[in-house]
């Protein structure tokens, strides 16, 4: 009795003692042994790393009523193809509705995840919930949406990952997209989407909405008059710009032909650019102010001093043949720049010689103007050292000065303002740092440029430019375009600027067009009658009557 | 004896503190579920704010109202030799 009992004694004990060393043993091997691994697994599967990104901002006119770029959700359709069971039926369907994803899903090897469409439209949306496939999932996206679409080629566009790609979308890309914020989070399998620990690895910085000096109003009113004009004088391209010369903003800046930033499917990547602020021209006779300015300036010459043009439309000046569209006699000065007549400034401009440089490089022809969009080219202006006996007239009739038309609002800004240069701005930041305005000439020298633009508007070249009771300073011009190294008379380039004045408002209006060139063909035709239907519209705009 | 409440207290003390760590630590836990909960919601009533917004933006868009005013209330733009001034006394 004894000896059985004490058998079942050490049998009993002998069990639970291997149990127990059963036991022991596993958990050495769990807590000491693999303990890095288990550690290392509970974290993977107890704590996430999760990079956050504010929504991109959006971007504003001047008044903050109009909004030039904004979010919408737009869906993409995914599949996880671990988690896809009936991989057969959705093959098919793909090869049905979407064949270049079925293409691309047949390889993707391993991926664990796959896009069948992003942004889709709303018919494609319909199939994909028709179909019932529970493997294809719709997730949100963010997509940009430009409700004023006059303004896309100053806005630009953003990628299919809403990075900003031109405009002010691309050169504030990282102020608008702000940095993304990088944290881990622990949460336990049951929590979901709830969290008990966060600890912050990297604060990014939020998304900063930006405001542009553009009205969202005055640019759809302005691309819309241009638009409309284009096709009735065979423009090929325009171009307009509206700036307040007492502050530098740029109120309205528009190019044409340009694109629809909502609908980027077939872009040509030429209209996504603004010519008035990218493209450099030789504009002709419009820059004969700028003579004018230099002229009186240096003291060279005054308003009334009677200057011969020899009453032809060909004359020699300098051993130099002249041009010129209509003949002038013996007539003053202020009525050479008004009627825009070659032979009498190409006169002047010998007096100047290379002074004439050193006024436009004063006047900022050759510096590049940044207003905060990429692409901005410097103006040119041909050096002294590369003259040639022709290069003085040239100069003076705005051959062999090559600027934008930026360059040129921002001189007439600085006649405007009786000499004081202010820099132009598109992005309306009070904490920016501007430039300190700079008074460029003498305020009695500007009163009589002035004076010779509200003669040229009342009885010189920009007579159709006159608008009752206001006192509107404009020149015309008309440039053969340079094409291959050769002038071609029949593209011309026609320009009007203008500066409007009415009780302390003032505005400075720029027009432009490359139009089919002709024999009889010029500026106060073609480019002033809409240069007045674009200044009658801003006036309207602004509420000044 | 006395020993023994000692004993007791120690035990229950502990026992006590233990309780109040792990209460606070669910009050924690609870508060900050709340405040994840209230941040899901502000971030639905964001979103909610955005599309209204989009709604608003669309329907401010110069053009449309251009095209609203000249199709359905037969609305011309004006230019500026049809604005008379008048001079109030």
């Amino acid at each position: 009795m004894k000896y059985a009992s004490n058998v079942r004694f050490i049998a009993v004990f002998s069990f639970f003692m291997v149990g127990y060393g059963v036991i022991l043993f596993a958990l050495f091997r769990i807590q000491i042994q693999h303990h890095h691994f288990f550690a290392h697994l509970a974290l993977k599967q107890h704590s996430q790393i999760i990079k956050s990104l504010a929504p991109r901002a959006c971007i504003y006119d001047r008044t903050g009523q109009q909004v030039l770029a904004l979010n919408r959700t737009a869906l993409a359709a995914c599949i996880f193809p671990h988690q896809c069971t009936n991989k057969d039926e959705v093959v098919s369907f793909l090869k049905k509705h979407f064949p270049s994803a079925a293409e691309r899903f047949a390889t993707i090897g391993d991926s664990s995840f796959f896009y069948i469409q992003r942004r889709l439209s709303a018919e494609d949306q319909k199939i994909i919930e028709a179909s019932g496939l529970e493997a294809i999932q719709l997730i949100k996206e963010d997509q940009r949406f430009y409700p004023i679409e006059s303004a896309g080629t100053i806005v630009g566009i953003t990628d299919i990952d809403n990075k900003g790609l031109f405009g002010i979308e691309g050169s504030l890309n990282e102020r608008l997209a702000g940095k993304p914020t990088t944290c881990t989070i622990e949460r336990d399998a049951r929590s979901g989407l709830l969290y008990f620990n966060k600890q912050v690895h990297d604060k990014g910085t939020g998304s900063q909405s930006v405001t542009l000096t553009i009205d969202g109003i005055l640019q759809f009113v302005v691309h819309d008059e241009l638009k409309k004009y284009m096709p009735t004088v065979g423009a090929t391209e325009a171009a307009a710009l509206v700036i307040n010369p007492q502050t530098g903003d740029i109120l309205s800046l528009v190019s044409l032909p340009d694109f629809n930033p909502n609908d980027t499917h077939e872009l040509d990547m030429a209209c996504t650019k603004n010519r008035a602020i990218t493209e450099r021209y030789e504009l002709g006779s419009v820059l004969k102010i700028f003579v004018a300015l230099a002229a009186l300036s240096e003291k060279i010459t005054t308003l009334d001093e009677i200057i011969d043009c020899k009453n032809v439309k060909t004359a020699y000046v300098a051993g130099r043949k002249v041009n010129t569209v209509k003949e002038n006699g013996a007539i003053p000065f202020w009525q050479v720049i008004a009627d825009s007549n070659n032979i009498g400034t190409a006169q002047i401009a010998t007096r100047l010689d290379t002074k004439l440089y050193d006024h436009y490089r004063q006047l900022g022809f050759a510096d590049k103007i940044n207003i905060g969009i990429s692409g901005q080219p410097s103006g040119y202006i041909n050096p002294p050292s590369l003259w040639s006996k022709q290069s003085i007239m040239s100069l003076s009739y705005g051959y062999e000065v090559s600027i934008t038309i930026l360059h040129l609002a921002r001189a007439f800004c600085m006649i405007a303002n009786n000499g004081l240069l202010i820099e132009p701005r598109l992005i309306l930041d009070p904490a920016q740092k501007r430039p300190e305005p700079r008074q460029l000439y003498d305020a009695d020298v500007i009163d009589e440029i002035q004076s010779i633009l509200e003669k040229t508007t009342q009885e010189g070249t920009a007579r159709r430019a006159r608008i009752k009771g206001y006192r509107v300073m404009c020149k015309t011009g008309t440039a053969n375009l340079l094409v291959d190294g050769v002038y071609r008379p029949d593209i011309n380039l026609f320009t009007c600027t203008g500066i409007i004045e009415k009780n302390g408002y003032q505005r400075v209006v720029v027009t432009f067009l490359k139009a089919p060139g002709a024999k009889r063909r010029f500026s106060s035709a073609v480019v002033v009658p809409i240069f007045e239907h674009i200044t009658e519209k801003v006036l309207i705009h602004d509420k000044i009557w | 004896m006395k020993s023994k409440t000692f004993l007791w207290l120690v035990i229950g003390s502990n026992v006590v503190i233990a309780f109040i760590f792990i209460h606070r630590q669910t009050l924690f836990v609870k508060q900050l579920y709340k405040k994840q909960r209230l941040e899901q919601h502000k971030l639905e009533l964001q979103e909610k704010q955005d599309t209204l917004n989009k709604q608003l933006y669309v329907l401010k868009n110069p053009s449309t109202v251009a095209q609203k005013a000249h199709e359905k209330y037969a609305l011309e733009t004006i230019n500026i030799k049809q604005i008379k001034t008048v001079a109030m006394p």
